[in-house]
Parts: C-alpha cells; sequence; structure tokens
C-alpha cells in the first residue's frame, strides 16, 4: 500500500512538472509583427508617410532613366549615342550588327531592359493610385514645412497634384516604350489591392491609348498646379536635391506632355504627322530655362553619367552615328580614302563593318573637338586609347567621349533642358511651314554652344557644313535639327535619345522600334510572349532606302 | 512572453528536476557487479558503459573490465552494455536483491558494424540499430579523428554516409560546405538539413553552420536523412537531421582521468593545371613589335593592331611569365588541442581547447584562425536524477581573400603580375599599358578586411526518472552566433586605375548576431505485456530565435589614415530584426513484439510565427515498422545470415517560409517608400511525405549490407509568384509547385580481419539520387543553370547548344545543307557552296542567309522552329551514383586509414572556362601547336562563348576518382616509451602520424576541381579552388 502511494505521488509530481512546462512552453504567442518593413496599412497611416511615398516616386523615375544598369547598360548603344563593347545586361547584343531579334526570354540579360522599366513605370502608376485613393478617402496631408520649421501645414492639394504628375509620368514613359500597357483608374487600383479586382483579367491598351491617358492625367496636374495656391515641393521628399515650386512644376509638366506626343512618334512618317500646333502650345507653356537636378550621394546618383565617362573596359564612347555627321572633308592619318571632298565618316560608313576602325574628327562643332581632332570639345573629349575588345567588333570603337559632366554624384545632371524645348519648337515649326522661325530656334544652341555659324531656313550649304550625310553631301533643315537635338540632348538620360532617334530615322536597321510586353509580366497575366527587332523583323527599322544623316542605302 | 522569462522558468524546471529528490532508501538498495570482457579473445574491456533501464544509474567499466552500480533499488531490471567496437547488449530480466551484490559478467562481440550499433536521435530513446525501422547513417569517432575535417565538422561524412552529398565548392579557408541529404526537397528555399549538437538544435538564421564546429572534439555524427526518421523534428526538418555529439569522457574507464594534446602541422598546396593561352593574336612588325591600324610600331597595348588572319599563335616580344603559378603559394596549416577528461562513478566530463590556423594557398591570403573550448559535464544524483551541462565556444577570424582569380588569369602573359617595387610590393600596374588591376596588389595594399565569428553552444539536459517504468526529461539549449566584418579603403586609395579617381576613404562594419534558444519537456513510459515492449513518449519543444542586423557605412572621409566612422562626413545605414517563435508537441509510440515486429508511430502538431496568421498550426506524422525474418523461429539462414531484416517507414516533415515571406511589405529607403511583396496570411509550410523501403542482413557478423528505395515529395513549395506589375507589388510567397525524389542507397560494410594485433574493416557506401519538379503552377523561371519548369530536374543544365551535325542545322538554311560541315572540333559551320573547313576563309565578313547571320567558319546555335535559340537541357549535375570506400588498417601501433571517393556522371557547368574564352586567355585559343589548316581565329572561340549564355561545350562531365583521406599513424605504448628512457613519467601513449587531404584526383573535367558550386548547382566561376593538404601529427596521451 505504502509503494502504491508513493507511486502515486510520484505519477502526480511529474504529472504536474510535464503539465506545468508543457503549458509554459506552450504559450507562447505566435504572432510576431515584422518590423523592417511596412505594410500598406503602416506606410499609409501616416499623412508624412503618404508623402513620402508620394515624393519618392520621383526617384524611382530617376534611377530607372539614369542609374539602373537594365537600362543604361544597352538602351544608349542601341540607340547609337553611345558605343561600347562590354556585353552587360546584353549591350553587345543589342547593339552589335546586322541587329538581331529582341530576345524577350527571362533567361536572356537583354530582357532585363524591358522587365525592370515595365516594373517600374507600373509601380509608380499604381502607387500614384494609392496616394490618390488615401486623399479621397479623406486623409488630410498635414506634414511639416521644411526642415526648420515644425509646424503641420495642409499639403494635401500638393500631394494630389504630384501623384498625378507621377501618374502620368508612369503612363507616358510606359506609352514611350512599350507597344501597350494597362490603363489602371483609382477604382481598379483599390480593388486590385483589396484581392477582389484579378489584373490578369483587365485588357491592355494600345500604346496611342496610354498615351493619352498620361496627357489627361497631366492636364489634370497641370489644372492644379496653375490654381493660385502657391505651393512649394521641399527638395527632401519630392525631387530630393532641389526644391520646386508649383510655377515650375506645371512648365516641368508642359515640357513632359510635348515628350509624350513628340518621343511617342515611332517613325519619321509618324512624327510628320503629329499635331504640332499642340505640340506648340504645350512647348509654349514648357520650362523656359534647363531643369537642373544636383547629383548628391545617397539623394540622387546618376550611373549613367559615370558610364559614359568611364575609361575602363566598360566605358562608352560617343557613337560616330552621333557625332560623325559634323565631320568634315580632309586627309588625315589613319584615313587613306579622305580626301577634299571625302570624309572619315563618310569612307568609315562605307566599308563593311569588319573594316571601320576609329577615326579622327575634323569639324568645326567646338561641342565636339577643339581646333584640332585630338582636343577636347566643351561636350567631348579626344580618347586615345580604345579600351574596348577589338574581338566584339572594332565598328564599335570611337574616339570620342563624353565629358560635358563625369560624376554621378557630384556636380548637376541636366535633366530637362531648354535647349531641347527650343530644338522641338524648331521642329514644330518646320512642320508647320515656318522654316526661318526653325532656324531661329536652331540657332540658340548652334551658335552659342557649337560655335557654328548660324544656319537658315534653306540649311547649311556652306563649304564647312554641319551635319553632313553620309554622303558627304550637305544635311538638310530638318537634319540641322536632328543633328542639334542628339547633340544638345546626349548624356540627360539612357531613354531620351532613343525615343527621339526613332522619331528621326535615324536608328540603325533591324533596331527595335518599341518593346514588347515584358516577359515576366505576359507570364504573370497569362499572355504569350512575343518578340520585335531585327533585320527584317516586326517593329524594327527598315533597310534605309534615301541617304541620311546616319544610313546610305549602298551600305545598308 | 519575453525570452528571458521563457529562458527563466525552463531553466528553473530543469534545475527543479532536482528537487524531486529519490524517495527510495538506499538501506534498502542492492548493488550489481559484474566483469565485461571480449568474447572472443576472453580479455577484460575497459570504458564499457553500463545503464541500467528506467533508471538514471549507470556505471563504466574499468581497464580490469570491472563495473559496479550501487544504491540500486531491488527489483528486475533491464541492463544495456554498450562501447564503440563492440555489438551492443542487453540483459534482461536482471534481479537486484537488497542488501547483497548481484553479479552480472558479460561478453562482447567485436563489430564495426553501422546496424548494430545504437540509434540515439530519429527517435525519442535510443533503439538498436538492428530495431531501427529506418534508414540512419553514422559515422563514429575513429573514422572522424583520423582525418580531422579543415573546414567544416560537416565534411566529415563526405562519401561515408549513403545518401550525403557534399561538395566543397570553396577552397577559401573558413567556408564551409553544401550539405544536401538525398534529394533537394525545395524549389525556392533552402535544402540543407537541421543540425543538432549534444541536443542543442542550431539557429536556423544563421549561416556559419558547418564551419564553426570543431571536428575534434566528435563522437558521432548521427544523419537521419529524409521526412520519415525526421518526422520527430517537424517543420525544420524535411532537408533531414545532422545529430553530432560530442565526446563526454564516458567512453574512458571508469576512474579514469585522461589529459591528451594532439598537434598537426603542414601546408595547403593549390592545384594549377588551368590551361591559358601563351600566344597572341595581335600584328607584328618585322621587327616583332606591336603595331597600330596605321602600321607604326606601338607599345600602347590598348592600340595594337588585331593580326589580319586572327590566329593567336604569335609569340610575345619578350619574356612571359607563368602568373597562375606566381599567385598560388602553399599556406601553413596547424591545429593544436589539448583536452582533460575524467570518467568517475558518478561524474565524467570533458574540457578541451582547440586552435586551428591555416592559410590560403593564395598569395598574400593570411587565411583562418579558430579557437573553440568545451566544456560538457555529466552528473548523476542518485539513482533517479541526472543532469548533464555542455558548454561550447568558438571565435574566428577569415581574412577577406581577393577572389580575383578571372583578372589574375586574364593577364596577358608577357605582363609578370610578380614584378616587385623597390619596397618589396606588389605593382599596382605591372604594365602601365593594361588598365587592369593587379589583384596581387589589391591584396597586400588594401584593407578589405575581415569576417570575424563566434559560436556559443550551450545545453543543460535533466532527468528524472522516478519509477522504473517512467522518466521525465528536460532539455534547455541556447545557440548565439555573433558575425561581424569590416571593409575599410583609405582616403586617397585609387579606387579605379581605369577611371583615375581615388577613393575619398570609406569604412564598413556590419554586424549580425542570433539567439536561439529551444527547451523541451519529454514524459517516456516504458512497460512490457507478455512480449510486447511499449514505449511511449510525449514531449513539447518551445522555440525562439531572433536575428538582428545592423551595418554602418561612412565615406568622404575628412583626414586621411583614421579608419574610424567619426572621420567621416557621411553615413549610411542597415538594419534587419528577425524573430521566429515556434511550438510544437509530439507523441511517439514505440512497439516491440519480442524484438522481431517493431512499429513506431510519431504524431506531432506544430505552430510557428513563420505561417501565415490563417494557417497557424501544422500536423506531421510517422508510421515506421521493421520485420527481423531472422528472429522467427522458422529462420532458415541462421549462423549464415545472423541478421535479415525488412522495414518501411512512411513519415511526413516540413520547410518552414522565411521570416519576411508572409508579411505584406512596402520597402523604405532614404526616405522613399515603395510596395515590394503582397503578404498571404494562408502561407503554410511545405510538405515532404517520404517513403522508405529497406532490406537489412548481417552476415556471420562480419559483413552487413544495407539497401534502401526511398521516394519522396514535396507540396505546397513556398515560392515567389511574380505579380502582374499594374499591382505594384513585385511578388507574392504562394504555395505552389511539387518536388518528387526517388534515392537508391547501399552501404556495406566488413570486418574482414579481426585479430589481436591486426584488423581490417571496410564500409563501402553508394548512392544515386534523381529529382524532377512535378508541378509549378506559376511562371517557369530560369535559376543560375536551372529552369523552374515542371518536369525539370532541380540540378538540370538548361541552355543552349553549338550545332554538331546536319540535323543541328537551324530550318532557316534547309536546303543549303552543302554549303555547312562539320570541322575538326566537332562543330558543325559555313563553308559555303563546294567549300571545305580547311579552306581558312575566315577573313569573309558575315554572311546573311535566309535571315540568318553566319561567319565563316564558325560554329552555329541551334535554333528552335520559330527561329529562335533553342533551349534545352544539357546535363545535370547529380552524380549518377556517388560511390565512397572507406578502408581501416591496424597492425600492432600501426594504423593506417584511407578514403577513396568517386563521383560518377553528373556535369559540371565550366563558367571559368567560358570566361576565358571570352578574354581569349584559354588555352584552347593558342594556335601555337596546330597546323596551319586547323587554326582558328580568335573569333572563332568568341563565338563559342556565346555571350555567355548557358552553352552545353561549357557541360563537362563532373566524374571524379578521389583519394579523399589519408592517415598513418603509429602509437608508441607507455612500455615502449619507458623502454626509451622515459622512465616513470613516460605518457600513456604516444601516437606519430602523416595526414594527407584531397591529395590525389582522377578526372576528365578541366578546371581546378570538379568539386565545384553546390550540391544542385554544379557552377564553378572563378571559385577559390580546393586545396591538397599534407600534415604531420603528434598525439600525446597522459
Amino acid at each position: 500500500m505504502h509503494t502504491l502511494t508513493a507511486t502515486m505521488k510520484h505519477l502526480l509530481r511529474c504529472g504536474m512538472a510535464f503539465g506545468t512546462l508543457a503549458a509554459v512552453l506552450g504559450c507562447q504567442d505566435l504572432t510576431v509583427p515584422n518590423t523592417n518593413d511596412p505594410d500598406r496599412d503602416r506606410a499609409l497611416s501616416e499623412p508624412a508617410d503618404v508623402e513620402a511615398l508620394a515624393g519618392s516616386q520621383f526617384l524611382v523615375f530617376f534611377n530607372r532613366l539614369t542609374n539602373r544598369t537594365a537600362v543604361y547598360n544597352p538602351v544608349p548603344l542601341m540607340a547609337d549615342e553611345m558605343t561600347g563593347t562590354y556585353a552587360n545586361d546584353g549591350a553587345l547584343e543589342i547593339s552589335s550588327e546586322p541587329r538581331v531579334e529582341f530576345n524577350n526570354n527571362s533567361e536572356a540579360d537583354v530582357s532585363s531592359m524591358s522587365i525592370f522599366p515595365y516594373k517600374e513605370f507600373n509601380s509608380m502608376v499604381a502607387s500614384a493610385n494609392d496616394v490618390l485613393n488615401v486623399i479621397d478617402d479623406g486623409l488630410v496631408i498635414e506634414t511639416p514645412e521644411g526642415v526648420i520649421s515644425t509646424a503641420l501645414t495642409d499639403n494635401t492639394f500638393r500631394n494630389r497634384t504630384f501623384a498625378l504628375f507621377i501618374k502620368a509620368l508612369g503612363q507616358g514613359y510606359l506609352s514611350m516604350y512599350f507597344d501597350s500597357a494597362f490603363v489602371i483608374d483609382q477604382e481598379e487600383q483599390r480593388k486590385i489591392s483589396a484581392n477582389t479586382l484579378d489584373a490578369k483579367a483587365l485588357p491592355l491598351q494600345p500604346s496611342n491609348q496610354v498615351r493619352d491617358s498620361a496627357i489627361a492625367t497631366m492636364k489634370q496636374a497641370i489644372t492644379l498646379a496653375d490654381q493660385p495656391s502657391n505651393f512649394n515641393l521641399p527638395a527632401l521628399v519630392y525631387f530630393k536635391t532641389r526644391d520646386v515650386d508649383d510655377k515650375l512644376l506645371s512648365r516641368i509638366m508642359h515640357t513632359y506632355v510635348a515628350r509624350f506626343i513628340v518621343y511617342g512618334a515611332r517613325t519619321p512618317a509618324d512624327r510628320a504627322a503629329l499635331d504640332w500646333s499642340l505640340v506648340m502650345s504645350h512647348l509654349d507653356s514648357s520650362i523656359t530655362e534647363d531643369f537642373t537636378l544636383p547629383l548628391n550621394n545617397p539623394l540622387l546618383v546618376a550611373g549613367y553619367i559615370s558610364r559614359i565617362s568611364n575609361s575602363g573596359s566598360f566605358s562608352a564612347r560617343a557613337d560616330y552615328k552621333m557625332v560623325g555627321p559634323a565631320d568634315q572633308p580632309g586627309p588625315r592619318p589613319g584615313c587613306p580614302t579622305c580626301d577634299a571632298a571625302t570624309t572619315a565618316y563618310q569612307a568609315w560608313i562605307a566599308k563593311p563593318l569588319t573594316q571601320r576602325n576609329r577615326f579622327d574628327i575634323i569639324t568645326p562643332d567646338r561641342r565636339i573637338t577643339g581646333p584640332r581632332p585630338d582636343t577636347a570639345g566643351t561636350y567631348f573629349q579626344y580618347r586615345i586609347n580604345d579600351v574596348m575588345d577589338p574581338t566584339r567588333g572594332t565598328y564599335h570603337f570611337s574616339a570620342y567621349q563624353w565629358r560635358r559632366n563625369t560624376s554621378s554624384s557630384t556636380g548637376n545632371i541636366i535633366w530637362l533642358s531648354k535647349a531641347e524645348v527650343d530644338l522641338m519648337k524648331a521642329e514644330a515649326q518646320y512642320f508647320l511651314g515656318n522654316l526661318q522661325r526653325a532656324a531661329d530656334f536652331i540657332n540658340i544652341s548652334r551658335v552659342n554652344n557649337g560655335k557654328l555659324p548660324p544656319i537658315t531656313a534653306a540649311g547649311d550649304t556652306s563649304r564647312a557644313c554641319v551635319p553632313r550625310k553620309t554622303d558627304g553631301t550637305c544635311g538638310s533643315l530638318l537634319d540641322a535639327i536632328t543633328y542639334e537635338r542628339t547633340i544638345e540632348g546626349a548624356g540627360q538620360d539612357a531613354l531620351r535619345t532613343y525615343f527621339d532617334s526613332r522619331g528621326f530615322g535615324r536608328l540603325t536597321t533591324g533596331t527595335i522600334l518599341e518593346l514588347p510586353l515584358s516577359v515576366d509580366e505576359a507570364v504573370a497575366t497569362g499572355r504569350p510572349v512575343y518578340t520585335y527587332g531585327g533585320v527584317g523583323g516586326r517593329r524594327a527599322v527598315p533597310k534605309c532606302t534615301v541617304v541620311t544623316l546616319t544610313c546610305h542605302p549602298s551600305y545598308d | 512572453m519575453g525570452t528571458r522569462k521563457l529562458v527563466t522558468m525552463a531553466f528553473g524546471l530543469a534545475l527543479g528536476l532536482s528537487a524531486f529528490t529519490p524517495t527510495r532508501s538506499h538501506a534498502q538498495s542492492g548493488t550489481l557487479v559484474g566483469t565485461v570482457t571480449d568474447a572472443s579473445s576472453g580479455q577484460p574491456i575497459a570504458a564499457v558503459q553500463i545503464g541500467v533501464q528506467g533508471t538514471t544509474r549507470g556505471a563504466t567499466s574499468n581497464e580490469a573490465g570491472r563495473y559496479t552500480i550501487a544504491n540500486l533499488s531491488p527489483g528486475t531490471y533491464t541492463v544495456t552494455f554498450r562501447r564503440v567496437g563492440y555489438t551492443p547488449v542487453s540483459r534482461a530480466n536482471v534481479n537486484v536483491q537488497a542488501g547483497q551484490p548481484t553479479t552480472l559478467d558479460v561478453g562482447l562481440a567485436v563489430s564495426v558494424l553501422r546496424l548494430q550499433s545504437m540509434v540515439v536521435t530519429a527517435t525519442s530513446d535510443p533503439i538498436e540499430g538492428v530495431k531501427s525501422p529506418f534508414t540512419t547513417g553514422r559515422v563514429t569517432a575513429e573514422d572522424i579523428k583520423s582525418v580531422p575535417t579543415t573546414n567544416s565538422a560537416a565534411a566529415a561524412i563526405q562519401g561515408k554516409v549513403a545518401g550525403v552529398n557534399i561538395i566543397r565548392g570553396s577552397g577559401q579557408p573558413g567556408d564551409g560546405v553544401g550539405v544536401q541529404l538525398r534529394t533537394p526537397q525545395n524549389i525556392k528555399k533552402g535544402n540543407s538539413p537541421m543540425y543538432v549538437v549534444d541536443g542543442v538544435i542550431l539557429g536556423s538564421e544563421f549561416t556559419g553552420t558547418t564551419v564553426d564546429l570543431e571536428s575534434l572534439d566528435i563522437e558521432s555524427i548521427e544523419v537521419i536523412k529524409g521526412a520519415s526518421a525526421a518526422a520527430l523534428y517537424g517543420s525544420r526538418a524535411a532537408n533531414g537531421v545532422i545529430s553530432i555529439r560530442t565526446s563526454r569522457g564516458n567512453n574512458m574507464p571508469e576512474n579514469t582521468t585522461r589529459i591528451s594534446t594532439r598537434s598537426e602541422f603542414g601546408s595547403s598546396y593549390a592545384p594549377s593545371n588551368i590551361d591559358v593561352s601563351r600566344h597572341h593574336h595581335f600584328a607584328l612588325n618585322s621587327a616583332n613589335q606591336f603595331i597600330t591600324a596605321s602600321g607604326g610600331p606601338t607599345t600602347d597595348r590598348a592600340n595594337r593592331a588585331v593580326d589580319p588572319n586572327g590566329f593567336a599563335d604569335n609569340e610575345y616580344p619578350g619574356q612571359t611569365f607563368d602568373n597562375i603559378a606566381r599567385f598560388f603559394n602553399p599556406g601553413q596549416f596547424q591545429t593544436h588541442s589539448v583536452n582533460l577528461a575524467q570518467n568517475a562513478a558518478s561524474t565524467n566530463f570533458l574540457i578541451s581547447a582547440n586552435q586551428k590556423r591555416e592559410a590560403g594557398t593564395l598569395a598574400g591570403d593570411e587565411g583562418f584562425v579558430q579557437r573553440s573550448g568545451r566544456v560538457n559535464l555529466d552528473h548523476r544524483l542518485g539513482e533517479q536524477v541526472a543532469f548533464s551541462v555542455s558548454g561550447f565556444h568558438s571565435r574566428a577570424n577569415q581574412a577577406n581573400a581577393n577572389e580575383a582569380f578571372r583578372t589574375l588569369l586574364s593577364y596577358d602573359s608577357d605582363v609578370d603580375i610578380g614584378v616587385k617595387d623597390a619596397n618589396g610590393k606588389y605593382l599596382q600596374l605591372p604594365n602601365p599599358s593594361v588598365p587592369i588591376e593587379n589583384p596581387l596588389w589589391q591584396q597586400q595594399n588594401e584593407n578589405i578586411g575581415d569576417n570575424k565569428r563566434a559560436r556559443t553552444l550551450a545545453s543543460l539536459d535533466g532527468r528524472y526518472s522516478p519509477l522504473g517504468w517512467l522518466s521525465l526529461s528536460t532539455n534547455l539549449s541556447y545557440d548565439r552566433s555573433d558575425l561581424g566584418g569590416d571593409r575599410y579603403t583609405a582616403k586617397g586609395t585609387s579606387s579605379s586605375v581605369t577611371a583615375e579617381t581615388e577613393s575619398n576613404g570609406s569604412l564598413r562594419y556590419t554586424t549580425e548576431t542570433t539567439d536561439a534558444l529551444n527547451a523541451s519537456l519529454n514524459a517516456t513510459g516504458l512497460s512490457t505485456f507478455g512480449g510486447l515492449t511499449t514505449r511511449l513518449t510525449l514531449s513539447s519543444i518551445a522555440e525562439r530565435e531572433k536575428n538582428l542586423f545592423y551595418a554602418i557605412t561612412g565615406t568622404n572621409f575628412t583626414t586621411n589614415e583614421t579608419p574610424d566612422i567619426d572621420n567621416a562626413q557621411t553615413y549610411t545605414g542597415d538594419s534587419e530584426l528577425i524573430e521566429i517563435r515556434s511550438e510544437g508537441y509530439s507523441a511517439n509510440l514505440g512497439l516491440d513484439y519480442e524484438g522481431k515486429y517493431i512499429l513506431d508511430l510519431v504524431a506531432r502538431r506544430d505552430g510557428s510565427s513563420l505561417f501565415g496568421t490563417s494557417a497557424r498550426w501544422k500536423n506531421y506524422g510517422r508510421i515506421a515498422g521493421a520485420y527481423r525474418i531472422s528472429e522467427e523461429a522458422w529462420y532458415p539462414l541462421a549462423g549464415i545470415v545472423d541478421e535479415l531484416k525488412l522495414r518501411y517507414a512512411i513519415g511526413t516533415a516540413g520547410t518552414r517560409p522565411d521570416f519576411t515571406d508572409q508579411y505584406e511589405t512596402w520597402t523604405t529607403a532614404a526616405g522613399s517608400i515603395t510596395k515590394n511583396s503582397l503578404g498571404n496570411r494562408n502561407l503554410r509550410p511545405a510538405v515532404t511525405t517520404e517513403q522508405d523501403f529497406g532490406l537489412e542482413m548481417i552476415i556471420k557478423d562480419r559483413y552487413s549490407l544495407e539497401l534502401a528505395y526511398v521516394r519522396s515529395h514535396t507540396v505546397d513549395q513556398v515560392s515567389d509568384v511574380v505579380l502582374p506589375a499594374i499591382s505594384g507589388y513585385g511578388q507574392q510567397w504562394q504555395n505552389t509547385g511539387a518536388v518528387e525524389g526517388r534515392v537508391y542507397e547501399l552501404t556495406a560494410q566488413a570486418q574482414w580481419i579481426q585479430r589481436k594485433n591486426f584488423t581490417w574493416s571496410s564500409t563501402l557506401i553508394a548512392d544515386r539520387a534523381r529529382n524532377k519538379i512535378t508541378a509549378w503552377n506559376t511562371s517557369c523561371e530560369l535559376g543560375t543553370l536551372t529552369y523552374f519548369c515542371t518536369g525539370f530536374s532541380l540540378a538540370d543544365m538548361y541552355g543552349q547548344r553549338l550545332a554538331r551535325s546536319m540535323k543541328d542545322l537551324p530550318a532557316r538554311y534547309a536546303g543549303r545543307e552543302s554549303e555547312f560541315q562539320v570541322n575538326d572540333d566537332g562543330f558543325l559551320v559555313y563553308v559555303g557552296p563546294n567549300g571545305r573547313w580547311q579552306d581558312q576563309m575566315f577573313t569573309a565578313t558575315k554572311i546573311n542567309l535566309n535571315g540568318g547571320t553566319l561567319d565563316w567558319g564558325f560554329p552555329i546555335v541551334m535554333e528552335n522552329a520559330g527561329g529562335t535559340r533553342l533551349n534545352e537541357i544539357l546535363g545535370n549535375g547529380h552524380p549518377d551514383a556517388q560511390i565512397g570506400w572507406l578502408n581501416n588498417l591496424s597492425y600492432k601501433g600501426l594504423k593506417l586509414h584511407a578514403q577513396l571517393h568517386a563521383q560518377i556522371g553528373g556535369e559540371v557547368y565550366n563558367q571559368t572556362k567560358q570566361r576565358l574564352y571570352q578574354d581569349l586567355r584559354h588555352g584552347d585559343v593558342d594556335q601555337s601547336a596546330k597546323s596551319q589548316y586547323n587554326k582558328k581565329p580568335f573569333g572563332y572561340y568568341s563565338t563559342i562563348y556565346n555571350r555567355n549564355d548557358v552553352t552545353d561545350y561549357f557541360v563537362e562531365d563532373g566524374s571524379y576518382l578521389k583519394l579523399r583521406e589519408l592517415a598513418l599513424s603509429y602509437r608508441l605504448t607507455q612500455g615502449q616509451l619507458s623502454r626509451f628512457g622515459a622512465g616513470r613519467w613516460a605518457p600513456e601513449g604516444i601516437a606519430l602520424g602523416v595526414i594527407g587531404r584531397n591529395l590525389w584526383t582522377m578526372t576528365g573535367y578541366s578546371g581546378w576541381d570538379p568539386e565545384a558550386g553546390t550540391p544542385n548547382t554544379r557552377y564553378d566561376n572563378f571559385d577559390y579552388p580546393p586545396p591538397r593538404n599534407f600534415t604531420a601529427s603528434v598525439e600525446i596521451t597522459f
């Protein structure tokens, strides 16, 4: 009996011990918050957070255009703005000749050229819609005005305006870069976030409808900015390194509308058919001086700048199709066929690809060289070493390199230039038939920056004419516009020249005219993967039939 | 409830068990005594561990084989006898009476057969190997200490346990190994096993697990390979479990104290067998000078004109250098250890200290230094209570080697990278016209920082056996990991020789700490009903883990040579906190009917904060059974096949999502906010179901054979699914996809010779593992080599092929077949109408044919019907079979240990070679030894390089045969030493030895070592080559 009692006591103790510890161990709260990253509720609950969400979208845009290798490696090379032999992000593949179709498979490096811009331009639209929905739901964005002042100000209005600007930017760049995209309104965005609408089921819109939506959204933003509200967009929240007031924002937005229309054209025919009066009306309200952004690590960094000015094996040079039209006839070392009637650029383009080598440019354009071919111009400098890989084709070589600004994190980047606006005005006046007005707009940069003689309505027909076509003859007035816009617009961002050059018909035969739906999006939305480009391919630059600044039918 | 509270309560409860002091009176107790002898020789055996089931009581035999277990309550017991090298023995119905000793003498049969050893990890209580209903691999100290691992304790099982795939992808000192048990279960999550060291479940968020453990202290490693055996461990165990037990002093004779020291000295040697080009493809004039495109001489390498024929067959104008030989130096290797162990009646302990120093084989690499200490102690408080304490601390420093092997290999042969200045320093630019910074200069001059790591493991076990049939145990374990790194670039340091810029100075510190705490409580009841023995264990376990990472970077320094963050004018930082809370409850029922029919059942329920809020709990289970045919009365093979067992197990285990997967996340950085991942409240762990069929036999007590066939299926893969871009979110983690695996395993052991002075035993293992994605309900994706898509293996290499026969000709060239030929390299090339590949028309410009572009005589990439590049499976990184053969011989004091390890089949992707083709530096590009008609221009090799796409040409057979371990030692006994004059101060023994690791490799692979990459991604990308290592050792025991 004693033993049984003792046993029972032991069992009781054991049971208590097990039960107690099991209870101790089992009473954990298994809900652990993620303190590293906010969710939607935390991200959008505080007015300052909503403002940060709106404001930070400009950085998304800036980085995509200037600080992400997936764009700044391949696109400037594909656009014949810059040249190089590095292969990262498909740069060599997409810029080599003869051009091949764009490889829109996820396993191809070059597909990142499509995947990331598609993702981030859409992300801008989605975030802007989120901000607009929160504001429409009644959130008053009261935030401190400036760094020193802690007094709260109702900044709802400026945030609504800026969100519309960002949404329009995202849609506008989708329309310029891709053949199609989704156009999502605020209500649809709300449903997608709530998982009550499957984005896969929505229809894709063709690029012109996406562009129209972008312009309509931008006009809403312009209407708000033009109201007498007098708001300021403080640097740290919005454009990161400089303040922008409502007046300047309005001008910036008009400039982008002009871009959407002009750069949206895929071919010279598209360009000629534009409503140039409408373009002119926006240009009249555009920026009146360069819109520059101070670069500052880590606030704003432009890797694109350091890439195009770097001298290592990853460096890029100025493509001869950009600076070559400035070349003048005349003998020079290394060009046995150059004479009083033949330019080195002309001789270069006449050679097979495997026989094209670097050459020195003789030009009066002081942006490209100094008085001698091997001295620096104001925008470009002469490089004695190639530092490129000859096995990848010496036709990629160039003796000239960008030097207007060279640091990715110091100095300024010209984000929107007055010269670009003037030269778009020149193009508008050209197509509206006002040739002398067009010449006047060209001469602003041509004379002041290039130190070239003024051009007239008849074009530059002088002995030392700039630009020249690939047969050595002087270019037309329109050629002068395209040349000027390319030289002045170089180095702004990694996409501008591509958009502009296709409408001017400057791109190399076979170059893709617009990007297909990104492979990630096609797969994510259950659509087929397709592609464009390549010599003879769909949505590709056709073989040239007339002599232009960049091609010659005999050698194409 | 906070972690501190959890620790306090569990610790208090663990110690509190001791408050349940024995209530049985010692006055009424009895004593068990006896002698343990070798069954064949009759010689006494020391250090046999004797245990009395149902109590904490036990003893260890002394040098005379004698043992005594006092203070046993009167009753009937089962007594077990265990010692490494002998078959365990159980004696049931041992009757202990009060007031008088009970004598139990036992003879143990020698055995090194793993089947006869105890399995301690896969079940709640240890079980004899012959009764185990599932596969468990085991390696003991004998197979580990002969050749201690240099880089990771986990590597000690490489080639010794079937179904284990270990790859040492990096030979950098301090880098660990990749371990995979059987087949990969996860597509997007890790496939490394879970580690348990002396009961400490190692943290899941820490990456240095296999590096920090010291192999010299290990007593055994048990490998629980799949979900069926690992079901007991629940949500973390789908990839299997590796359980490591370290020495505790209890394997010595009772009442023995022993001090032993061990030192090993030697060197590590790097291979140097990559073939590089010794000739160039640039034009020379008659004076043997480089020339420009204009024809003038130049010393400017960047402006050299290419030789019109493009052949890399030109001699360099000046001296050439073997730069590969210059950047490899033998690295010094040494380890030192000392340990003190004691085994007494109620207490045994081991205290050890170790130091390891391994210099890298890359010139200037200071390598890896590790110091560690261990304390293990077991103490028995009377008959019913026992506790164990284990502690381990390790500190290590790994120099960040500059692994710029591509740069080093890419230097032209006429550039002397080894040239030094007047101060004995390497030059930053060995040749000023080559704008590539000399990595040897970087190694010598730049402070590229160190990785510092510390690891602390501690555990406390308590065991209380109030009744003969009931025991309670508790475990509290703690794992603390610290990782730190620094990287300093002085102001003014040239940051790029090509950009002509200097650094403004930068300093970066990173710190990562992980605290993992596990507490468990187990109650085990044992009962016998006639011939049926039952064992039921109820367990409760709680896990708490915190991982904190933070980093700070300062740039733009005010002053020079002041590596202090305060000196920086600009700061950036980063931090991340991860916390995991989990708990589980399990029941493990073991049934054993007359040792013949064995059934093991597990039910486990896990909850974890890593699961979505709507899916917090998950159930797992196991049914395992074994049928020991040899125990049947009618068994006809008795005396020949002594043990014959069939077994089957089916069980489930899980793979948890990572911390952030379930959450909706928006990324904040530098004042900006962007959407990142859409959360998933329903996210569950992936679940692996494994079936394990086995046949085991022991023949004449000297030979054993284990065969296993295993099938696994993992569903609900935790996968990141790309969302439509307009949602704004990049992805969402969802449960989608499934993987299946099939494995064949063989383990054979033989005691060829077992005599007093001469023994020879062998272990042969072999396995074959295959896996396939059986469902993938999202977009197919390309990994480094693999294509994540239904029907593909996780080790498949997916890429493009170069055409090698007419059937490979792209369709666009149909009808023009006569214009193509297969050349001497086996490639189909364009040769034009009536042409031959020997015609040497390489300088022809590109040819456009039906929309395709061809270079004359160059290889052609195969296309699909649509005219785009064809991508398909090119190979598989998993071997067709692995074979390991381990031998241990001893003759008197002489011991020989040798291990051969072979991989048969399986491919390695030689990205190193592909890049050297790109750089035109591979030896294949060198045309100097070819006849004029066979020469190929450099562009030919650029075409084979194929823009760095995965290409079949670089998929190489990874088969190898390695002499992985070789050790020869001789032990001088105390008697011999005394005769040499050491007298009474002579140590107990001195063992002198020589050791070789990775000594010899037979392979057709053209890279440094076929053991490249990771178990699933065999990608050789200029990795630090694994060294050969040759050392001498001395071990002294007092």
